[in-house]
């Protein structure tokens, strides 16, 4: 069976004129993109909008798209770099949300960390009340500080390394490194109270 | 799978249970539409491997072309020049008419020309265009040019009275033996005369001496006299052929 075509393979052919292997692409990460998005937005029409855009300059950039880094990284940075526009542009409302990508690096709080082995079993009851953890976290995540939501959503969602964190944010690694510990710190705290 | 070491995998597993969120198919259409009306808007053209070089290469060819209309500006213009070089050579000679006056000049009685004013301004007129052979015009110049041809024409008189013969001929009678044999000639064979002296002129002494053998082989006495005497002015130091030393 042949092996499917990398992210860098389709933009490729879609750059030579395949516009299926875009669908392909397209297809791979439309919820991921999306939801990176509607988590950093928590407004959904505002989340659709970028969302909207930043495909449209994919599509724009297709001419001059060199393969320099994973396709999820690029295509995260143009989303990175849209959200900070758009913040920018909402003005005051966002200074909030710009200030906590230069908060300092700190040390970890003790975390709460949830051992694997005591996931709920897949008891039907077990599974609503599951559900109903998973909406907490979501509901947790949107109260992360901006910088620390977005290093947790880049990894859930672009399945992206610390140093491709970094490369697609503009920062280093060993700040993208404390965010994500911070923010695993805090949902974990978020999720043992609600328990 | 990334980030394995910082992942928290029960942390993981209950964000894909709770992001569940898509974007609407509406927009999924827009952007895939967008996505193919890119493609037939604007296909990306293939460019041919050597159109990277076209720059480059035309780069090359400017400054390639520029050097060599240098080179050849360059070498040609030691052709020209001399005319202006051996304005210290001739003097020896004794001043005379040159024997074409109202034609172009050998650059050595060009440059006699220039030193001494003479009764043509239009051969003067006709040298003063080419900058190389700078000549002066019988009125005062005014132009830098000019300054610097009354600096020579002393120059070169004075040189002709320490070595010439002191009776050097007056401009005037310069050119009268030039009148009085155009006037002995019939017009079409002066006609031709006169292209060819314009042309012996341009040439070596050889060539001019050939021509004074053409002369001699038409019996056109009084011209090769003529001739005679004006080579022998221009270069006294050059040797006749034997057939030509006669009377």
């Amino acid at each position: 069976m042949a092996e499917p075509a990398s992210d860098e393979a389709l933009m490729l052919a879609y750059q030579a004129g395949q516009a299926t292997a875009f669908d392909a692409l397209y297809g791979r990460w439309r919820s991921r993109l999306f939801r990176y998005l509607r988590h950093q937005c928590g407004d959904a029409a505002v989340a659709e909008e970028l969302y909207q855009d930043i495909w449209l300059r994919v599509i724009g950039a297709r001419k001059n798209y060199e393969v320099a880094a994973k396709f999820s990284t690029w295509l995260f940075r143009i989303a990175h770099n849209r959200l900070v526009d758009h913040w920018r542009a909402m003005g005051r409302q966002a200074q909030e949300v710009l200030a906590s990508y230069d908060d300092h690096d700190e040390d970890c709080p003790n975390g709460l960390c949830i051992d694997p082995a005591a996931s709920p079993d897949q008891l039907p009851e077990r599974l609503l009340e599951r559900r109903d953890l998973a909406e907490q976290l979501v509901a947790a995540i949107g109260a992360l500080p901006a910088a620390q939501r977005e290093v947790f959503l880049l990894v859930e969602e672009g399945e992206m390394t610390l140093e491709e964190i970094a490369n697609a944010t503009g920062t280093g690694r060993e700040t993208v490194k404390s965010r994500l510990r911070y923010a695993l710190a805090k949902l974990r705290a978020e999720l043992k109270e609600w328990q | 799978m990334a980030m394995s070491d910082e992942r928290d995998p029960s942390l993981s597993s209950l964000y894909c249970l709770g992001a569940s969120e898509e974007p609407p198919a509406t927009l999924d259409a827009r952007i895939l539409a967008a996505a193919r009306r890119e493609l037939v808007t604007v296909p990306v053209r293939q460019r041919p491997a050597w159109f990277g070089w076209l720059a480059p290469m035309g780069v090359a060819a400017t400054v390639v072309l520029s050097i060599s209309v240098i080179l050849v500006a360059e070498r040609d213009q030691p052709d020209l020049l001399p005319a202006v070089a051996p304005v210290a050579a001739p003097v020896a000679a004794p001043v005379a008419a040159p024997p074409m006056p109202e034609l172009r000049a050998p650059p050595a009685q060009a440059e006699r020309s220039a030193a001494l004013p003479t009764p043509e301004p239009t051969l003067a007129k006709k040298r003063g265009a080419s900058p190389a052979l700078p000549l002066a015009k019988p009125t005062a110049p005014v132009s830098g040019e000019g300054r610097m041809r009354e600096e020579v024409a002393p120059a070169a008189e004075q040189g002709l009275r320490a070595i010439a013969p002191p009776a050097p001929a007056p401009a005037g009678a310069a050119a009268a033996p030039a009148a009085a044999l155009s006037a002995a000639r019939p017009a079409a064979p002066a006609a031709k005369l006169e292209l060819q002296r314009a042309d012996s002129a341009l040439r070596s002494p050889e060539i001019w001496l050939e021509d004074i053998r053409r002369l001699k082989n038409q019996g056109q006495l009084d011209a090769l006299r003529e001739q005679l005497a004006a080579f022998r002015r221009a270069y006294p130091d050059y040797p006749l052929p034997v057939d030509l030393q006669g009377p």
